[in-house]
């Protein structure tokens, strides 16, 4: 255990112990990774000289046996092809280079290593002493890996690297080689590179990998010609549209180059294993003759695990002696997916990591757990390593004996960025914004307010549930200390609430997690909501400019009610107090939706007039018993005056306010005129029915029978679970809240078929009413 | 054909053929804008060359003398390594505080195309290098402290967010 933490500072290779030259910083030297991973060295050679590491999986120990002579002279021979052409790039330092360096001495590059022993401070001020242009020159031809290794050199170069190379430039190189990786918050792009790449267990592989994907390594064009390809591509083209349709829980993959011959595949850390919340990222060659041949995969995200080697290489027997060709791609992952939670201990890769496995359990998890949060959650935590491994060391290491400090470790780590993971997809998460602007000055000659405000936010936070039993029942874990995320700081407001705040965060042993923040600040007189890092449709909301004495006083009054907010434009809608509900879905942004109160003349205006005036237009004909034509007339009148109202309200209310108040007002009122069309039209067919009256009673009939599925859809609409207060219920001094779901949107289609419905039917009967109006006359 | 006499930082002399000298843009500069004549005895002070390297810088100018001028090419795109000529490696197995010298010699007098080869020589030596690898293989001094580096990432960060 002790070996395997300290490895990367130990100076001697794991394989010959410093036999074959320095290591490096790397597990292994460079003589033992040509020697071991050959076919990753050179990957023509795969085809011909088998399949040297995957038969054993079980052992990590090389004996000098297992590399044939045979095999050995076949590398040999290609390295000699290689080295001939390539002499002077450093990159091909083959086997056989390596090996004559070793027993000859006489490469140049070697003699230099020695000569720059005896005159160390001579060779350090060359380097630094070459002017910058130059350094400019040198890193136009190195490839990120190198530019990234020098960078980490030393001081000086690390910021004339940085200052020298564009934020793009990491960014497209980091999607390039790990195209999967979407991080959840802005960081600079170079240190993103940089912990990736810190994150891969084989660094020498790394930049292989890296050439290979830009295609600078030649590949054997023979090869492909060859290999009926067209089968290959068909199959992996499925594969993708599959993987597309039909996306796998917590798997992920894609090719990276044109022929899929390189791909990244992404494993989401199963839950309830010390790997939950990471993602391993996975580098992927499909062969040539793939499917007949499995594709070679390796871990390019440090793993602690038995059956994955410090290499990075898996130990699953279905990529090797047993791959059938039924396995895809995305059944390979979804294999290794479920072996990170059980690890196969008899035959593996890591002997020392099995043992403590099966040993000592809760190390082993804690060193994985930490090894995860080091490595695979470089999306979410923005913490470099070395910060990791401190929390990992003051908290984890077992020195933390209080039950306080334990949980602490235990939730608090990652409590900054809580937007992943959540296991359940949909939490409801409560935030309520409140704000009582306390005056109003003149600074700089612009209106500021004073505002006092609040913002509450509470979330279930799965993964943060403890049993108070273990933690000395403990219930509540205050977590001041930690701040919320101001996510990239791109709005003043927020800003603003970061500078003058008191916080106040907690989490409960049940995962609720509660955010109080109490805030005085001084801001514009008008906050655009819209401008929050909470998309919250294009409702504006402003703070009036003038409050007279009157809302004044209402504030005095009651601290509860804030008549201080009027929506914009429309001063028929006064806004008294705003909350926000969230749906919260995964990583997504919050959405809010506004809680608000009604005005009595808009409630009048919605919910009265239209059925008034139907009902006005319908009864005053029968009272007057006018003849059928002149009846029929006036009714569709009505009809038609109950369209452009509809019309004029929804222009009203999309034009300036939320949208839910459109949806609410449209629906409600829907469903009002509705039904007193219902009645009205069956009152028409019952009581006008005589002999020869028959075409009018139907009409009535019918109509009626067209009301009722709008009115469903309405209905179905308002009923559906989301609304939290039943709309029947609203009154004036009640609040509603309507959010939009996707069941929501569902309804909505059918309301709008219905509507569609009835309108084309509406149509039908019009044409129907004129002819027999023409009739008449 | 007109000859140049170069002198270098330990007062050598050097007479070259002003074909070969005028690889160098700085020198050609100086040559052209003094209007050196024939039987002009001035001599050229390069105060920043020693002799070893300037005896080095001609051979390879005389052997690149005839070269086209290389194509001037500004695009950020990273551009290859592996097309140095047989010669040009020769040349340039020496130690690495002759290669320095050179490119500082090669930058001081504008010498693109050996400035070019050197850096290429320099580029090849750290590629596929781990940073370990490349402070022992330079004797870089590893002077980052933890805080040094929390420090560059904090600044970094900053000017991201901006």
């Amino acid at each position: 255990m002790k070996n395997k933490t300290s490895s990367s500072k130990k100076e001697s290779c794991f394989f010959c112990n410093g036999f074959y030259g320095p290591t490096h910083g790397e597990y292994i030297c460079g003589t033992c990774h040509l020697f071991l991973y050959a076919d990753e060295c050179n990957p023509d050679v795969i085809s011909s000289v088998g399949v040297l590491d995957e038969d054993d999986s079980g052992n990590d120990e090389p004996s000098e046996g297992q590399l044939t002579n045979e095999k050995y002279i076949k590398i040999q021979g290609q390295q000699n092809q290689l080295s001939s052409y390539s002499c002077s790039s450093c990159i091909d330092r083959s086997l056989y280079q390596r090996i004559r360096e070793l027993s000859v001495g006489t490469d140049s590059n070697y003699k230099i290593n020695n000569h720059v022993g005896n005159c160390n401070s001579m060779i350090a001020d060359h380097m630094t002493r070459l002017p910058p242009e130059v350094f400019l020159i040198i890193f136009r031809h190195l490839d990120s890996f190198s530019l990234w290794s020098l960078s980490m050199a030393c001081p000086y170069l690390s910021n004339l690297i940085i200052s020298h190379t564009s934020e793009d430039n990491w960014r497209n190189k980091t999607e390039r080689y790990w195209p999967l990786f979407k991080p959840l918050f802005q960081e600079s792009w170079y240190h993103v590179f940089s912990k990736l790449v810190l994150s891969v267990p084989c660094k020498s592989c790394l930049g292989k990998m890296m050439n290979d994907i830009d295609g600078k390594t030649t590949c054997d064009v023979g090869d492909i010609d060859r290999i009926d390809n067209s089968r290959r591509l068909k199959r992996l083209r499925h594969e993708i549209n599959t993987m597309k349709n039909e996306p796998l829980d917590g798997v992920n993959a894609m090719p990276i180059d044109d022929n899929y011959l390189y791909w990244c595949a992404s494993i989401q850390g199963p839950a309830n294993s010390p790997y939950e919340g990471g993602i391993f990222f996975l580098y992927m060659r499909v062969p040539y003759i793939y499917p007949l041949d499995p594709p070679k995969i390796r871990f390019i995200t440090r793993i602690f695990h038995p059956n994955v080697s410090r290499h990075g290489d898996i130990g699953l027997d279905c990529l090797a002696h047993n791959w059938s060709l039924a396995l895809t791609i995305s059944k390979i992952l979804i294999s290794i997916q479920s072996f990170l939670t059980d690890p196969y201990c008899d035959i593996c890769m890591e002997p020392t990591i099995a043992k403590l496995y099966e040993t000592d359990r809760s190390a082993f998890n804690r060193k994985a757990t930490e090894w995860t949060y080091k490595y695979a959650m470089t999306d979410i935590l923005p913490m470099s390593m070395y910060q990791v491994e401190e929390i990992f060391e003051t908290h984890c290491s077992g020195n933390a004996t209080t039950a306080l400090s334990r949980l602490q470790e235990k939730f608090l780590c990652n409590l900054e960025y809580e937007e992943r993971p959540v296991k359940n997809k949909s939490t409801l998460t409560e935030i309520e914004i409140g704000f009582f602007p306390v005056y109003i000055t003149v600074m700089d000659d612009k209106p500021v307010t004073k505002v006092s405000g609040y913002l509450f936010m509470k979330w279930i936070d799965e993964f943060k549930n403890w049993n108070p039993k273990d933690y000395d029942s403990i219930t509540e874990l205050p977590a001041d200390i930690f701040s919320i995320c101001n996510d990239d700081g791109r709005n003043d407001f927020l800003e603003e609430i970061n500078s003058y705040s008191h916080r106040n965060l907690s989490v409960k042993y049940d995962g609720t997690v509660t955010l109080k923040i109490n805030m005085v600040l001084h801001g514009p007189c008008t906050y655009e909501l819209s401008l929050w890092s909470y998309d919250i449709w294009d409702c504006e909301i402003n703070v009036a400019r003038q409050w007279d004495e009157e809302n004044m006083v209402i504030i005095r009054q009651n601290n509860t009610s804030m008549n201080l907010f009027r929506l914009k434009k429309d001063d028929e809608w006064q806004c008294t107090e705003i909350s926000y509900p969230v749906d919260v879905k995964n990583s997504e942004r919050f959405e809010l939706y506004i809680k608000c109160k009604r005005h009595v003349t808009s409630y009048i205006q919605i919910y009265i007039m239209p059925g008034l005036i139907f009902l006005i237009f319908s009864i005053v004909p029968f009272m007057l018993s006018l003849k059928i034509s002149y009846r029929l007339l006036i009714h569709f009148t009505t009809t038609f005056i109950q369209i452009f109202y509809m019309q004029y309200l929804y222009q009203l209310l999309s034009n300036n306010t939320a949208k839910f108040f459109k949806i609410d007002c449209i629906y409600v009122s829907g469903m009002y005129i509705n039904f007193i069309g219902i009645c009205i039209a069956s009152l028409n067919s019952l009581f006008c029915t005589s002999p020869y009256d028959p075409p009018k009673s139907i009409i009535n009939f019918v109509e009626a029978l067209l009301h009722i599925p709008y009115i469903g859809a309405c209905f179905s609409f308002l009923m559906s679970k989301d609304i939290e207060k039943p709309l029947s219920n609203f009154d004036m001094e009640d609040e509603c809240i309507i959010s939009t779901s996707n069941s929501k949107k569902y309804n909505e289609n059918w309301l709008v078929f219905f509507g569609f419905l009835d309108k084309f039917i509406f149509c039908i009967l019009l044409a129907y009413i004129c002819i027999i109006f023409i009739l008449e006359i | 054909m007109p000859k140049i006499r170069l002198q270098s930082c330990d007062n050598d002399i050097f007479e070259v053929d002003y074909d070969v000298a005028k690889c160098s843009t700085t020198i050609k500069t100086m040559v052209d804008d003094l209007g050196l004549d024939d039987n002009d005895d001035e001599i050229v002070p390069l105060p920043n060359v020693n002799s070893a390297i300037l005896r080095k810088v001609i051979q390879w100018a005389t052997q690149h003398k005839d070269d086209p001028p290389p194509p001037e090419d500004e695009d950020n795109r990273e551009k290859r390594t592996d097309d140095i000529s047989s010669w040009d490696s020769d040349f340039l197995k020496v130690d690495q505080g002759t290669l320095f010298e050179l490119i500082l010699a090669a930058n001081y007098l504008d010498i693109k195309g050996l400035l070019d080869v050197t850096c290429k020589t320099v580029a090849n030596m750290i590629k596929g290098k781990t940073p370990e690898e490349i402070r022992k293989t330079f004797n870089i001094k590893n002077d980052f402290t933890t805080e040094e580096e929390e420090q560059i990432r904090r600044e970094n960060e900053w000017c991201e967010d901006k």
